[in-house]
């Protein structure tokens, strides 16, 4: 596939999300043309079934899958505000389901998930989660700098397993990688935080949510969060360590094009 | 901020898409077990009724440790 910084028109990921959005501000359209192109040269495009650009200030944009934008809509619910800057729940009762299925589109065997934050506060806030519903804190969730400072974590094992004050702030890029069956990575952009020797025992397959811990079947709600997010996504294989850092800097890149980096 | 309702008016939201791709959240209650509307959802909605309800000051559940 030829990248459209080589000529042409927009690539092909652009241009559906044109034909499905109707957008037209040639910012936003030229940040993810750009954006596209580094995922295709860097050979990331298939694994990566997900990405939540949250480009164009509203909750119909918003909801939009760009690798494809038919599958994994989002569906919103309570008081979340759209606006140039990326989704932001109220921290009450505003959260995300995905329709994503953690053993089908980020397999055991390696994977990877994340988020870009822009509000750096400590909050006890779960901004991706699927957990078992069983009690058994086991499952896949991200809950950076809660208020006891801790970053919990974990990708098919257990909450508490290699939780500590990773993190000086709760901004940017945030990663979780499964790289193989015994060994989980956590990333803050382009940098490695930790490195977990935890086994994936967790055949946990529910929904992931975003800003809420993710098993609301049983009526519990907890863990909301409150944080502003501007991209999320969810990657069917683990980054290295090296494509980590490619990725981290797309992203980054993206958010500098559209003028909400942090 | 937020609106106490009722079971009634709660249950008459079940399912209501107020913006697009959006439905309100009716699963939170707060401490004294009320159901609620948020404030963010009474300005995005139209339905008039909601945005007469009087407002005030959500106090949220005592959460036990979510981690262990």
């Amino acid at each position: 596939m030829i990248p459209s910084s080589y000529g042409g028109n927009y690539s092909p990921l652009t241009t559906t999300w044109i034909n499905a959005t109707g957008e037209s501000n040639p910012t936003i359209l030229n940040a993810l043309n750009t954006f596209e192109d580094g995922l295709i040269l860097n050979s990331f495009v298939s694994r990566l079934p997900v990405i939540y650009p949250f480009v164009g200030g509203n909750s119909t944009k918003h909801a939009l899958n760009f690798m494809n934008t038919a599958n994994f809509q989002l569906t919103f619910y309570g008081g979340i505000t759209h606006n140039a800057n990326g989704y932001t729940p109220n921290g009450i009762n505003g959260f995300a389901r995905t329709g994503i299925l953690p053993l089908t589109s980020t397999p055991k065997a390696g994977n990877s998930f994340g988020f870009y934050s822009r509000t750096n506060v400590n909050i006890d806030g779960a901004d991706i989660s699927s957990m078992d519903n069983t009690g058994s804190f086991t499952g896949n969730e991200i809950v950076i700098k809660a208020q006891d400072n801790n970053t919990y974590w974990n990708n098919f094992d257990y909450i508490v397993t290699g939780y500590v004050n990773y993190l000086t702030n709760s901004l940017g890029l945030i990663s979780n990688v499964r790289t193989n069956a015994s060994t989980r990575k956590l990333f803050q952009g382009s940098i490695l935080k930790a490195t977990i020797s935890s086994n994936n025992t967790s055949n946990n397959n529910h929904e992931y949510y975003l800003s809420v811990r993710g098993y609301n079947s049983g009526g519990a709600v907890s863990l909301l969060s409150s944080r502003n997010l501007s991209f999320v996504y969810f990657a069917n294989e683990a980054f290295t360590d090296a494509e980590m850092i490619t990725f981290s800097n797309l992203v980054q890149d993206l958010q500098t094009a559209l003028n909400r980096q942090v | 901020m937020i609106a106490i309702i009722t079971q009634e008016q709660r249950d008459s939201l079940l399912g209501v898409e107020f913006i697009p791709q959006t439905f309100f959240n009716l699963n939170v209650k707060d401490i004294n077990d009320n159901y609620f509307i948020d404030e963010v959802e009474i300005n995005q909605c139209n339905i008039q009724w909601i945005k007469d309800l009087p407002l005030t000051v959500y106090q949220p559940k005592i959460q036990v440790n979510p981690f262990l």
